[in-house]
Formats: C-alpha cells, sequence, structure tokens
C-alpha cells in the first residue's frame, strides 16, 4: 500500500503512521490508510509543500478518521514521536 | 504520580465466569467450578459501561467458558448497545447452529475458538476430556452455517507447535477469518506443567512459520505472547506486503489491554496475572486511569535489562508476562528473548 502515496514522505512520519494502522484487520486497514495518505497529501499541497510533515498528517488523522477509532490513532502516532 | 496521558485500551477481556467443563492443560483461568463470588449480571453491566466509557472499541468476554452463563445474550445485547465491538472467547463444544444463531442475533460479531490440535487424540489430550475436538470442530461448522465469523485460536505448546501448519490450513478450510496463535506462558494451571514450554529454536521455527503463511495471504495471523514475532516481520517482509496483510502485536498489557476476572479482579494480562484492583472497591474506569503499576507498564522507557535498550521496545515491549513468572518484576526483560544486545541496538535482527 506504499501505492497509495503520490508525495513523498518525512520517513519518520510515515513509519509512525504505518505503525498505527497495523494493528488494524487488514480489511479495515486499506480504506483507513488510503484516505489518510490521500488527505495528508492534500494537506501538505494546501501548504504548497513538497514533503508530507506531521502536521499534514495529525490534521488528516482529525478530520478524516472516524471518532470512535481517532483516540487510538493519535495515541498510536504520539508513541512514535508525532503529536500535535 | 507521574504526569502521564492516559491511554485508550483497544481490547478488553471480561472474563464472565470461571465455570468451564474442559480441563485444559494450561488453563490461565484455573477454570472448572462456578465461583461463589461470581459478578451477578448487574455488576457485570457495570463493568461493560466502564469499558465503553474508557473508550475501547472490542471487549472479548470469555472465562471459563461464557456461554455456561445463563445471561450471555443479555450481557452480549447490553454489550453491543454500549457501542462495543462484542465478541466471545469460547471452546466451541456448546455452539449448536441455533445458539449461534441467537448469538449473531444478540450482537455477537464473533467466535474465537480455542483448538489446540489437528487432530483429535492431541487437541483432547491437552483440554482433558474425550470427545472434544468433535464438538469443538462442530460449533466452528455451526458458526460458519449461522453466518458467525469466527477464528481459530491455537494454544501452540511443545506437544503441538509442530501441526501449526495443518491447524491453519485445517481452520482455512472450515472457514476461519483469522488464527490467533498463543504462546505457552507458565501461568495459571500451566505454571503445574513447565516443560510444556517452547524453546527459543521451536519459537524462531514458528515465527517463520506464521510469516511464510501469512504471505500466502488466505488468513490472517495474530501472534500473541511471542512480541518478537513484529521485530522479524519488520525485518523480513517488504513493505507493502506488511501493510496489505500483517497484524501487528506487541505485549499490550496494561496499555492497550486489560482483563477482569469472573469475580471482579482486574489484572493487567490474562498471563500477567498480578492484581490491580477489583471493580466492586474501585470502578474499572478509576483502576485503568490511577493504578500506579499500569502506569509502569505504560512508559516502555522503565523497561529493564535488554528490553530497556532495545531498539524495539516500543513495538515489542517484550513479553511482560515471562518477565514477571521468571523474576517478579514485570518490567524487567522477557527472559526468553533470543535477540542479542548488538542486534536490538543496531544491526537489527537478520
Amino acid at each position: 500500500m506504499p501505492e497509495f502515496k503520490r508525495m513523498e514522505w518525512d520517513e519518520a512520519v510515515w513509519a509512525a503512521l504505518r505503525a498505527s494502522v497495523t494493528p488494524m484487520p487488514p480489511f479495515v486497514r486499506k480504506k483507513a490508510l488510503l484516505k489518510i495518505i490521500e488527505a495528508s497529501e492534500l494537506n501538505a499541497r494546501q501548504r504548497s509543500a513538497l514533503r508530507v510533515e506531521t502536521n499534514d498528517l495529525i490534521k488528516a488523522v482529525l478530520e478524516r478518521v472516524p471518532q470512535n477509532i481517532r483516540a487510538i490513532c493519535l495515541e498510536s502516532l504520539a508513541e512514535h514521536g508525532i503529536t500535535e | 504520580m507521574e504526569d502521564q496521558k492516559i491511554p485508550t485500551p483497544a481490547l478488553v477481556s471480561f472474563g464472565i465466569t470461571r465455570q468451564c467443563d474442559l480441563k485444559c492443560k494450561h488453563c490461565y483461568s484455573d477454570a472448572g467450578e462456578r465461583e461463589a463470588d461470581e459478578l451477578s449480571t448487574e455488576e457485570a453491566k457495570r463493568v461493560i459501561s466502564d469499558v465503553a466509557e474508557l473508550g475501547a472499541r472490542l471487549i472479548i468476554l470469555d472465562g471459563g467458558e461464557p456461554t455456561l452463563r445463563k445471561d450471555l445474550l443479555e450481557l452480549i445485547f447490553f454489550s453491543t448497545g454500549k457501542g462495543l465491538r462484542t465478541v466471545i472467547g469460547s471452546h466451541g463444544m456448546s455452539l449448536t447452529r441455533e445458539f449461534a444463531v441467537k448469538l449473531k442475533n444478540a450482537g455477537c460479531k464473533g467466535v474465537a475458538i480455542s483448538l489446540d490440535g489437528a487432530d483429535a487424540e492431541t487437541h483432547d489430550q491437552w483440554r482433558g476430556v474425550g470427545g472434544a475436538w468433535a464438538r469443538t470442530i462442530q460449533g466452528a461448522k455451526n458458526c460458519a452455517e449461522a453466518g458467525l465469523p469466527f477464528q481459530i485460536a491455537p494454544l501452540l505448546h511443545a506437544g503441538n507447535w509442530t501441526q501449526l501448519r495443518e491447524i491453519a490450513e485445517f481452520a482455512r478450510d472450515i472457514g476461519s477469518e483469522a488464527v490467533e496463535l498463543f504462546d505457552f506462558v507458565p501461568a495459571g494451571r500451566a505454571k503445574m506443567h513447565p516443560d510444556y514450554e517452547l524453546g527459543t529454536e521451536e519459537r524462531k521455527k514458528i515465527i517463520e512459520e506464521t510469516i511464510s503463511l501469512q504471505r500466502k495471504g488466505d488468513l490472517t495471523f495474530r501472534v500473541i505472547g511471542l512480541p518478537q514475532y513484529w521485530p522479524i516481520v519488520e525485518r523480513t517482509v517488504p513493505e507493502d506486503e506488511i501493510l496489505s496483510s500483517f497484524v501487528r502485536s506487541c505485549c499490550a498489557a496494561g496499555t492497550r489491554y486489560i482483563t477482569i476476572m469472573s469475580n471482579g479482579d482486574v489484572i493487567p494480562c490474562m498471563v500477567l496475572q498480578v492484581k490491580v484492583g477489583n471493580v466492586r472497591e474501585r470502578s474499572l474506569v478509576e483502576i485503568w486511569r490511577n493504578s500506579q503499576l499500569l502506569q509502569d507498564l505504560r512508559n516502555r522507557d522503565n523497561l529493564k535489562g535488554k528490553c530497556g535498550i532495545c531498539r524495539y521496545r516500543k513495538t515489542c515491549a517484550g513479553a511482560r508476562c515471562k518477565a514477571y513468572e521468571k523474576s517478579g518484576d514485570i518490567l524487567a526483560e522477557d527472559p526468553t528473548c533470543w535477540f542479542t544486545e548488538d542486534e536490538i541496538r543496531e544491526e537489527g535482527i537478520d
């Protein structure tokens, strides 16, 4: 699923995203990952950046991940050094 | 008390009864007769409400054997109404087609069925009751017919680990969605059978075999009690395959996971049997938020020995249960970990 990426990602940000989605069942994960990647890259483009950074991902999770799993997702990112 | 963010549990295991009609050698609940001080229906509902309040997504009602508890359907219905994805952990022997339909109608989203052998002899010898294997298999098939998803959950020990591939293939053939592998831990009744604990070479082969089976892609595997699985996956499997099919698990005791026993005792994990409270004395919410022991577990920088310096301590953390059973210290290094200091510091584990 790295093929979903259209832009360059900060290595640590991508690693944290990967760590936060891999506990999900694969059939849920694919959809979640696609949404988050698309939204993160859109956020990066909106600030005219060439690379996806921490805030692009955090904003995507806050806006695109369903509320019932958002907290776990954010906490998992925080465990890997990605915080608001 | 250290200022620490309170995590949200991803999974809560609620052993609603200790009653069971099997005599499994390893039983971590030391199940058998129903306890006199088992939580009542109303007390159990209060626990479930607390689980929902904590923000957990998934609750597993197990035991003992949960189908022996008369209010099981009522508890499932209540739990589902609280927004919890509710599943049960069962030996499968009581799962007639009719009962599987009732479970599904009550809101049950799936059943984890314990199956410890690819043949009746291996399973029945371990589970202590003749004919158990056949009834368990029938229960799984009944679930499939009723449209109730199930997964097979084998406990791997010295007497059955070589059957891993056969068990997995059998699970797939009868319609299992996943296989959840448990590494034998000498806790609970299993302490009486330490000779069944696996050795390093056997654990390495199990991980290798599981990765090979997962790469075939027709079943989802989860590995419990053997957190070294994930670092090895990360080192040996291409990223696209990890993201498309592999499921990460680490020791989540007290961090993303907690267990409530049938008498209300709360422990970090079924196999990390250190009491952190009782729901009759303090609510589960209060225990989860304020237990010092749980807070200690959550900060991976507290880990000692090899685990404390390991590059994988956040994605593995070592099996806290094995550390505790060996040393009495929940933060000690995992005594069964075979990674060398050089491997965990820099070079990886190839």
